[in-house]
């Protein structure tokens, strides 16, 4: 007898789209977090070369003002 | 012959390579810490400036950037960085590109041109000086001068 059998798909369905949906949450937030890192690495000057005040750094990447967002 | 023109998002690897070919001392002078690479990210961010806020030009010969001038506006005014490549200094490359930006500035209607440079880059700041650019401390931090043209 095959195992799955009595498997509700949808069930597994949903697990899954739950779980593809926090990994793509995690890989965003893992992405975003390297920006703001990224960005908190350049100098004022890089930074305003960019339009970019230091304080404005995470705003400016979770608003998705950034091609990294 | 060098052509000044507005930087390109085509001409991002090539203003990849001016960058990454500068001397450690030009790159230092030029984004004011050290830059190992150009990340693709912030490459694009440089390349792909805004054009509402951001006037970005290059200095071109044979394909290859030479040198670079852009400038930020501010409160009434626009901030601006430059830099030459190494073997171009002494040739009027950066005078031609501060000549363009300020014009480009002008046209704006923008009323000065501040900048930022570092108080050991003598040659930048004996170039600043002959286009007419006032030197002043900077208010918080002593490494750096602020400089200051009235357009």
């Amino acid at each position: 007898m095959n195992r799955s059998e009595g498997i509700s798909y949808p069930f597994v369905d949903g697990a899954w789209a739950k779980l593809r949906d926090a990994i793509a949450a995690a890989f965003e937030a893992r992405s975003r977090a390297l920006a703001i890192r990224e960005l908190q690495r350049l100098s004022n000057r890089t930074l305003r070369d960019i339009g970019l005040e230091r304080a404005d750094i995470s705003h400016a990447v979770h608003k998705g003002r950034l091609p990294w967002s | 012959m060098v052509v000044i023109r507005p930087l390109r998002v085509q001409d991002a690897q090539a203003f990849r390579a001016f960058v990454e070919r500068l001397s450690p001392e030009s790159r230092y002078g030029r984004f004011q810490y050290v830059v190992k690479e150009v990340s693709p990210a912030l490459l694009r961010l440089l390349v792909e400036a805004d054009p509402r806020t951001h006037v970005a030009l290059v200095a071109l010969h044979a394909g290859q950037v030479v040198g670079e001038g852009r400038y930020v506006r501010t409160d009434g005014g626009a901030e601006f960085a430059l830099a030459v490549a190494d073997g171009w200094r002494r040739r009027g490359v950066g005078k031609r590109l501060l000549q363009a930006l300020i014009a480009s500035a002008r046209r704006d209607g923008l009323r000065r041109l501040d900048g930022e440079v570092l108080a050991w880059n003598q040659a930048m700041l004996g170039f600043v000086e002959q286009a007419g650019f006032t030197v002043h401390e900077h208010p918080e931090d002593a490494r750096l001068l602020r400089i200051a043209l009235a357009l």
